[in-house]
């Protein structure tokens, strides 16, 4: 149900093709907003930007420890916690 | 702040674990699958339920001692934050473009990961205000045109053109030149209030050897920039990036489909808005500056 509704939504826009390989097209003033809408995130997606983390992890450790709630920590590479994949 | 500790396991695609203010590990969550994962968050719960009252609420904490060598990296002072989206497309009949769906995977990776890969990957990209400066001409006369800086132009083509994201850590045009593309700002509109540019041009990058394997992004782009002239600042950076990439890296789509790419300011950055790009992972510095 969900890719049939956003295949609809995608189905209202765009575009002239670009042929694959060939020199990139240019994109059209016209079709600026409607293309920049499409490719962000839609509703239901990236929830985990909805997150209020934080970023210091003894910050979260403090707060944990006051609010008697546990830590979920997400680290990536090169470091952790502080760092994107 | 960034430190070694026991319960904290370092993997190159990112770990998620839950753990206790006191240091207690409640459980992995491995990224296999949502399923996993929920699983494994569920009985990471219940072990926290279980738990006596000084491990849930410690007076006590062992912070333990910053890493000198990793420290807490903010964005320099007056730098532009961007986010930045990228998403794989399809094209349909009459050159529209749609979403994917699970059939446009190749077998394996592709049609494991499809449902998250089908989504926009997403970054953030820096821009130092020495750069954004730049792109403000002293006396802007509208139909000016001219380059932005450098630093800038090398900052896009390497590390936020770049169809790996969301499917991997590797930066697939590490290597990408100047030459890859021409960029140019025109001003647009000019009033006391404000200055209004268009950047747009074109990239065509790409790695390794040009055989069956190499991957290629052959790109336009087209942004809107907006200065407020009274403050000194930028109040719009949008940019939309839309070409055909041939083999999506990691092989989950073979031969040429298009990604769409879209850059977006942020006027007031959540704390995960401050985390490094991805392009600065290793070497922050470097991303701000780069010369070649």
């Amino acid at each position: 149900m969900r890719t049939r509704i956003l295949v609809a939504i995608s189905s209202i826009v765009l575009l002239a093709s670009a042929s694959a390989g060939a020199e990139p097209k240019p994109i059209a003033p016209d079709q600026f907003a409607s293309l920049h809408k499409l490719i962000k995130p839609q509703p239901g997606e990236s929830l985990f930007w909805q997150v209020p983390w934080l970023l210091s992890l003894d910050e979260a450790l403090q707060k944990g420890a006051k609010e008697g709630k546990p830590i979920l920590i997400w680290c990536g590479a090169g470091g952790a916690p502080h760092t994107v994949c | 702040m960034v430190r070694n500790g026991e319960w904290v396991t370092i993997t190159a695609s990112g770990k998620t674990v839950a753990v206790t203010a006191s240091g207690k590990t409640l459980g992995n969550l491995p990224g296999i699958s949502e399923k996993h994962r929920l699983s494994a968050l569920e009985k990471a719960l219940e072990t926290w339920e279980a738990l006596p009252d000084a491990d849930k609420k410690p007076t006590q904490l062992a912070l333990g001692t910053p890493d000198p060598e990793r420290p807490l990296y903010q964005p320099p002072s007056d730098a532009l934050i961007v986010r930045v989206f990228n998403r794989q497309f399809e094209w349909q009949d009459k050159g529209k473009l749609r979403y994917t769906v699970e059939e446009d995977y190749a077998e394996g990776e592709g049609k494991r990961g499809w449902a998250r890969f089908r989504e926009s990957a997403q970054d953030t990209m820096w821009i130092p205000k020495n750069e954004w400066t730049a792109f403000i001409p002293k006396e802007p006369q509208e139909g000016q045109s001219f380059s932005p800086p450098a630093t800038f132009t090398l900052r896009l083509f390497k590390y936020h053109l770049d169809p790996e994201r969301g499917l991997g850590e590797g930066v697939t045009f590490r290597g990408a030149k100047l030459e890859d593309g021409e960029l140019t700002l025109t001003v647009e509109k000019v009033t006391p209030a404000i200055v209004q540019l268009r950047l747009d041009g074109v990239a065509r990058l790409s790695q390794g050897r040009p055989d069956d394997k190499q991957t290629r992004y052959d790109t336009a782009l087209l942004g809107h920039i907006t200065c407020d002239r009274k403050k000194g600042t930028i109040t719009q950076f949008d940019m939309v990036v839309l070409g055909d990439v041939l083999n999506t890296p990691r092989r989950v789509r073979p031969g040429w489909h298009p990604l769409g790419i879209a850059f977006e300011l942020v006027t007031e950055p959540t704390n995960a808005e401050l985390v490094v790009p991805r392009g600065g992972r290793d070497n922050a510095e470097r991303y701000l500056t780069m010369t070649r």
